[in-house]
Formats: structure tokens, sequence, C-alpha cells
């Protein structure tokens, strides 16, 4: 699964809200504040062969993420 | 019991909104946005649902316009005292309410300054006087939609095009307007509309809102504190709503809020006004034609705004209560409106309707009016 970190739980529950509305499974996670550098952040983790297509909904509906964390759970 | 003070705070709630608190409060005890556990995610859900109501409701460009607040005056606050500062100028409404008054008088004495203007009726002359008011330094015109003393309102389109143009920052009281006026953020080029949850949208006290127009970037913060992010930075989070919302939400007040939204939509907003305003405008005729009794002339709208000759209006609020009649009187909390309406010395009177009300209720307050003229003109 992949994690694409937010900067915030409402642009997390929206970004969810988006995916899941195209079928995308789509989960909340805490991430590592070590990750992020600037202390605790939200995730939106999806399934990782569908990035392409979460990139975009996530653009379309004005949702910017921080980075993408790819392969493991990402999450903590 | 008969209760008249809907510009107040409304009750009762419906159904809906005391169920939804009290699930709330069994069942997404979590705190939002603190952590992803099952009740966190809960209460977070109950925020987000909310945030998407309120949105689409109030004709915001998304969920993440919307910041919860305690009620209107932390709203008023924050939008005022984040958009200007020493040096700056403000044009504030005649007809303010102390919520957006005191926050503008605590600028100017932190080295600010403001003007009144008028900025209810005719488009053009509004217009004309913002014209005339604004100047270079101008940061924000402060616009009470509709008073709570008064049923006149402000033509937010008219204002907000000015405000758009000169890039002066649009922001809106609608304390006595939502839930019962038509308000798109967007449409009417609001940059901040601020607004209580127990009012006319009928949600539990504890809880407002603030709801950012889409090109609003954003103003200086006058709370800080936990956000749930962002943790390692000194500030709030640049983004709303969190830059908003230091220290827990009111969860249960907004799992309210959010069945009372919904309870208002499916009534119909102009439906709710039309209801209200037929209330009033009957017990105002009826008031009317009381000997010793003043009726305060006014536009189409929830508020009656009454003296009784010769008698305090507290003293006549009191002998309403004894009767079982919750009215409030005094100056209201907006002693710059009272002054515009002549009323400032000793205030008025003012019933309230609101959706649960109906006409035994308006001619219920004309009779114990009348016992109560008649008695004192003895
Ligand atoms: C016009 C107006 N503005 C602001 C407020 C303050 O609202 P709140 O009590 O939610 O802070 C009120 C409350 O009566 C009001 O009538």
């Amino acid at each position: 699964m992949c994690v694409a970190t937010v900067a915030s739980m409402t642009l997390a529950m929206k970004g969810k809200s988006a995916l899941s509305a195209r079928k995308i499974e789509a989960e909340i996670v805490g991430v590592d504040p070590a990750l992020t550098k600037k202390g605790c952040a939200y995730g939106i983790r999806f399934p990782c062969a569908r990035r392409g297509e979460t990139e975009r909904i996530l653009r379309q509906h004005g949702i910017a993420w921080g980075t993408i964390l790819g392969g493991g759970s990402g999450g903590t | 019991m008969i209760y008249l003070d809907h510009a107040a705070t409304s009750y009762p709630k419906p159904p809906d909104v005391l169920r939804a608190v009290a699930r709330c409060m069994r069942e997404c005890g979590g705190n939002p946005g603190r952590g992803t556990h099952r009740l966190a995610m809960r209460a977070a859900e109950t925020l987000y649902e909310c945030r998407r109501e309120a949105a689409e409701y109030f004709g915001a460009a998304g969920p993440e316009r919307v910041a919860f607040t305690m009620n209107a005056t932390y709203a008023l606050n924050m939008a005022i005292k984040g958009a200007a500062g020493a040096g700056d100028h403000l044009l504030l409404d005649r007809m303010a309410h102390n919520s957006s008054a005191r926050p503008v008088f605590a600028l100017a004495d932190a080295g600010a300054s403001y003007d009144l203007a008028e900025l209810s009726g005719d488009p053009e002359r509004i217009r004309e006087e913002l014209e005339h008011k604004c100047r270079p330094q101008t940061r924000a015109v402060i616009v009470t939609h509709v008073p709570n003393v008064a049923n006149r309102e402000a033509p937010l389109a008219a204002i907000g095009a000015f405000c758009r143009r000169r890039g002066i920052t649009l922001i809106v009281d609608a304390a006595q307007s939502a839930g019962s006026h038509p308000i798109s953020v967007e449409k009417d080029g609001i940059d901040v509309l601020c607004v209580p949850g127990h009012k006319g949208l009928l949600g539990p006290q504890g809880c407002g809102m603030m709801i950012l127009g889409e090109r609003y970037a954003g103003g200086k913060t006058i709370l800080e504190g936990g956000s749930g992010v962002r943790s390692e930075e000194r500030g709030m989070p640049d983004s709303p709503p969190e830059r908003y919302e230091a220290g827990t939400p009111p969860t249960p007040a907004v799992a309210g809020l959010l069945e009372g939204i919904r309870a208002v939509r499916r009534y119909g907003t102009e439906r709710v006004l039309a209801h209200e305003s037929a209330l009033a405008a009957a017990a105002a005729d009826a008031l009317r034609a009381l000997d010793g009794v003043r009726v305060r002339e006014d536009a189409p709208g929830a508020i009656v705004l009454f003296e009784v000759e010769g008698m305090p209006s507290p003293a006549v609020g009191e002998e309403l209560d004894r009767r079982g009649i919750c009215v409030r009187a005094g100056l209201h909390c907006a002693p710059l409106a009272h002054r515009v309406l002549g009323t400032g010395k000793s205030g008025a009177v003012r019933a309230s309707f609101g959706i649960t009300n109906t006409e035994r209720d308006a001619r219920a307050l004309a009779d114990a009016v009348a016992e109560i003229a008649a008695r004192h003109g003895r």
C-alpha cells in the first residue's frame, strides 16, 4: 500500500471520500512525525497499483499532498 | 410556556438534533483529528460531515473552508482581528451587534481606525457610501446581514462585488440570517461568513462556524494551540480549517448542528423566513392596535420590537415571563443599532419568532401585552 501525506485531517477525509467515490479503497492513517519533519501528520493509504489514478483524483479535488510513501504500510 | 426569543437562541431543538448529540457522546467519544483510532475517527467523521453539509448549504468551495468555533462571536473575533492591525482602517455596520463592534473597538484601541456605515437598504446608496468611506488603508468591511433588533437586510452581493473590486476583505455577521435567508459565500463574494450554530441553524449552544471564501487567503490567528497536525511548527497550520481550530472542538454540538442544518434544508430556508415573518407581522399588527404600545416600524422579518409607554422594557419582559412568555428586553447587546432605531436609552422589548411558533403564540403575546399595558395605564 502507498500513503499520500496531507496537511490535515480534513484534507485526509476529503481525499478518502473522493477516492472512495471512485471505488479506490482508501483509509486514513497517522504518519510517523519523523518522516514529515513538521510533526504529526495524516496520510491517505491507497493501493500502490492505483497511484496514477489516485494522484489525478486528489489533484482534481484540490488536495495537495506532501510525499507519497510507497511500498510498506507507511503509517504509524 | 411560549418561547419568543429565537434571536437569542432557538428552542426547542428538533428531536434529530437531541438524538445526534446523545449518540455522538455515546458512540463518537474520541478526540477528532487527534490520532486515528476508531473513536477518534468517528469524531473526525462527524466534523467532516458537518463541514460538508455547511459548505453545500452556504455555497462555499468545499468542506475545508468550514472552521468550527464556539459561537458567532468567536468567529467574528477571529475574522476581524485576523484581518487588520495598527494603522489599518475598518468599516463597521451601524447596525452591528457588540460581537463585531467590540473587536473593532479593541483594534481601534491598539492603533487601528474605523468608520460606521449604513449598510442595509438600497444597493446603489450603499455603494456610494462604501466608495465615500473606504480608504487605501481599509482592510475589511464588517456587515451585519440582518441585525438582531430589526428586520432590515444588507445586500450582500452588491457589497461583495464592491469589496472584491477594491481588494477589501468582506466579513459578514450572519447570526440572525443563517437558516432563514439564502446566503452563498462564493456568489455573494464573502471572504468570511460568521455564523452561530445555535440560532437559525437549530444546533446546540457551543458551536458556530467561520466559513471562508475560496479567494480568502487567510488572516492572522488570534488563538493558538494544539491542532493535531504539524506539531513541530511554532504557529498554527497554514491551511483552513485547522488553522482556526486550536484545541478540542465541540464534537457533540457539531453532531447536533449537522442535524439542525439538515432540518432547515428539509423545511426550506425561504419557508422559514415566510413562516416567521407572517407570525411577526400578525403580532405587530395586533400590538399596533393597542393603546399605549408602540411598535417600531420595520421590514418583514422574524422580529417585533416594541415598547409599552411609561414602562421600562425589562419590566415588560418580566411581566411577560410571569405570563409564561419568554422575550428579551433591553439593549440586546446592540447599543449601536438601538441608537439608529431611536431606542438607544432604555432599549425595547423584542419578540422573535422561530419555526416552532404558531399563530396562537402571536395572539398570546398580543393578549398578554394588552393586559400589561391596560394595567399599567390604569
Ligand atoms: C447580530 C448578532 N451578531 C452576533 C451575535 C453573537 O452570536 P453568538 O451568541 O453565537 O456569539 C448575535 C447574538 O445574538 C447577534 O444577534
